[in-house]
């Protein structure tokens, strides 16, 4: 993917630009909000990566310029400001996604992969499947190889958005923040809790396992070859 | 009467409030009384002026009454014998002269011919004080003019001009002095205001503005100001204690790292511990990121600007998610969480930390209990009031520690050996003290019940 990062800071630019060469993504580095504006707005890009606090133009307001111009390009917040409600600010600004410093590499790399080849699913699309893993998110229910599958209402959720990121590795946190709306860290094993119900119902009882761990970085949802 | 307020500020020649309100006090009692003097001049005056006409008018009625009989001459004769009769000053001036200008009786010499009221002087009278005199051409074109002396009305001027000017002699002094009293009597309690003030800025946080008992304007400022240093005195107060447990509390991670990167730095590259020391100093890392990240919450959520985004949502439903998500959690750790919540309790707050809040308390229930405890989580209300407990039967916490563990980083576990930053119950009192949400630690017996009473929307 062809991804412009535009951060002030050299170090953190060097570590984000290094990290996804190495994963075979093609950088462009701009450490100016205005000329990460012009580039933005003038370039085809997969991705923007843009800091939050920015020389020349800030980030919040560089987003909403490029949003207000009608640049779709998804869009993900690097920050050190990581308050509650700046979270938010910058979703709403037009942000697709939102990572606070300091960071994991491997959550950034697991974020821009989500956000890179995210399709929007059509309104008429009501069932995602993969292999033989079916959901019919009208009636909220889950069936693999025809066999319905009982699931409480948050391990859906789960499944769900393993399925919509199928074949990409999701982090703990974004699970966190994406299907259980907690933008915190909680000190017990939700997460791993549920994803062990969530095997033990869709995976364990069929030939083959679809939730794969990723070690030290979270979980993927892999469609078997 | 305390005279501490100077006019002037020293050093430069502002006017100061005290300056301006004694000038507003003089000029509004100075008009006053000019605008008093002023009537009474003008009143008193004007009375005798018109009585002096009345008399010049009876006395004309006489002299025409004898010209309507007996004609020119007749009146010729009148005047004539009234100027013998009358001594010089005893008042009274007559003219009547032919319509050529002969002077045909009275004191004055001829005069040209002009009507009505008017100001005379006679010969050998003096400038400043003028007869009133009134004249007209009778039916046979002689002109006639009676006057009368001014002095009893000048007299009375010269009196009140007097009277008036010593008002303002006296009037001036006294109201200078009722000025300054005045702003004086106002400007004390605001310099008092602004010497505490002056302490407070200089770094005595102690210092307190006196309040009287009258309950006045300047009381309720001083108790404002007084309210604010103590809200202030807290906060700074806070804020030497999060610096203080930082420093505290950080410092011994920081170590860690430090010893594991210096024995990192002394490994050959490639040996097995290596990898094992990375691995561990990043966790260590990781887990000083996370209490200074908890840190900056408790403030953020301490400083009260969340209020702003505060709506209305179903908490019964907020408590059914979190008891559904931690029945599994529990069960794993061979605990129990049951419970009974009411439906359809909605609350105006902000739902993101009430849910934080609650998942801490939960799993502090889940973390800080041995296996088999049962943990009870209950959403109630009564009488529109909402109540919320989660009650466990575990250990508990020791009556002398229950007001400490809402203080940062502070852990019942002294030996610390239990993961955790000792935050999380500083941070649900935060969240509680946002919303207005009282919350106590009570005895369960065995165990520990966390009370949490919601205000009244």
């Amino acid at each position: 993917m062809k991804i412009l990062l535009i951060e002030d800071d050299g170090e953190t630019a060097l570590y984000v630009k290094r990290g996804l060469e190495e994963s075979g993504h093609l950088v462009d580095h701009t450490p100016d909000g205005r000329d990460g504006l012009l580039l933005a707005a003038s370039e085809p890009y997969d991705i923007l990566i843009v800091d939050r606090m920015l020389p020349g133009l800030d980030g919040l307001g560089m987003v909403k310029t490029l949003r207000g111009s009608g640049v779709k390009t998804p869009i993900l917040f690097l920050t050190a400001v990581g308050g509650i409600d700046d979270r938010v600010e910058g979703l709403d600004a037009g942000g697709d996604d939102y990572l606070v410093k300091p960071f994991a590499f491997s959550e950034l790399l697991a974020r821009i992969n989500a956000l890179g080849r995210r399709q929007p699913l059509s309104a008429e699309q009501t069932t995602i499947a993969i292999a033989d893993l079916e959901l019919d998110l009208l009636r909220h229910r889950a069936t693999r190889g025809g066999q319905v599958v009982e699931l409480r209402p948050r391990e859906f959720r789960l499944l769900e958005y393993l399925l919509r990121n199928a074949d990409r590795v999701v982090t703990r946190t974004m699970l966190l923040e994406r299907v259980w709306d907690f933008n915190f860290d909680p000190q017990t094993n939700v997460v791993e809790t549920h994803i062990s119900r969530l095997r033990a119902k869709v995976d364990k009882p069929f030939e083959k396992e679809l939730i794969k761990t990723i070690h030290g970085v979270g979980y993927s949802l892999v469609s078997p070859r | 009467m305390a005279w501490d307020t100077p006019l002037f500020r020293p050093g430069n020649f502002t006017p100061t409030t005290a300056f301006r309100i004694t000038c507003i006090y003089l000029a509004v009692f100075i008009g006053c009384a000019a605008v008093l003097g002023a009537a009474t001049y003008f009143g008193v005056s004007q009375v005798w002026r018109w009585q002096i006409r009345e008399e010049i008018r009876d006395e004309r009625q006489d002299l025409r009454d004898r010209f309507a009989q007996a004609g020119r001459a007749g009146l010729r004769q009148a005047i004539a014998e009234l100027a013998e009769e009358l001594e010089e000053d005893e008042g009274y001036i007559y003219l009547l002269q032919d319509p050529d200008g002969t002077v045909l009786a009275g004191q004055l010499p001829s005069f040209p011919v002009v009507e009505g009221w008017q100001e005379v002087v006679p010969p050998g009278g003096e400038e400043d004080e003028p007869f009133i005199a009134v004249a007209q051409v009778l039916s046979d074109g002689s002109y006639f003019l009676i006057g009368r002396d001014g002095h009893d009305l000048y007299e009375v001027i010269e009196f009140l001009e007097e009277g008036l000017a010593w008002t303002f002699v006296f009037l001036l002094p006294l109201s200078l002095i009722g000025g300054i009293a005045i702003s004086s009597l106002m400007l004390r309690r605001v310099e008092a205001i602004n010497r505490s003030l002056e302490l407070v800025r200089g770094g005595d946080l102690g210092q307190r503005i006196p309040v009287g008992g009258a309950n006045d304007e300047f009381d309720r400022l001083a108790g404002g100001i007084n309210a604010m240093l103590d809200g202030i005195v807290d906060l700074t107060d806070g804020l030497r204690q999060v610096s203080r447990d930082i420093a505290h509390d950080l410092r011994t991670p920081l170590t860690r790292v430090r010893q594991k990167l210096e024995l990192l730095e002394a490994q050959a590259p490639g040996s097995p511990d290596r990898s094992d020391l990375l691995a561990t100093s990043i966790e260590e890392v990781d887990r000083l990121l996370d209490a200074f990240n908890a840190l900056l919450r408790i403030a953020q959520i301490e400083s009260g600007t969340r209020k702003s985004g505060f709506k209305s949502f179903d908490l019964s439903e907020a408590f059914h998610q979190i008891l559904e998500d931690y029945e599994l959690v529990a069960e794993e750790n061979g605990k129990i969480i049951t419970g009974s919540i009411e439906e359809n309790l909605h609350y105006t707050g902000d739902r993101s930390l009430i849910i934080q809040m609650l998942v801490n308390l939960i799993e502090n229930a889940i973390r800080h209990t041995p296996p088999g405890t049962k943990i009870d989580l209950a959403l109630q209300s009564d009488a529109g009031l909402i109540a919320a407990i989660i009650a466990d039967d575990g250990p508990g916490i020791p009556v002398e520690d229950r007001e400490k563990v809402l203080g940062r980083f502070y852990r019942v576990d002294r030996s610390r050996l239990s993961p955790g930053s000792g935050l999380g119950l500083s941070l649900v009192a935060a969240v509680a003290k946002l919303h207005g949400i009282a919350f106590e630690l009570v005895e369960n017996g065995p165990g520990l019940k966390v009370r949490l009473r919601f205000p009244s929307p």
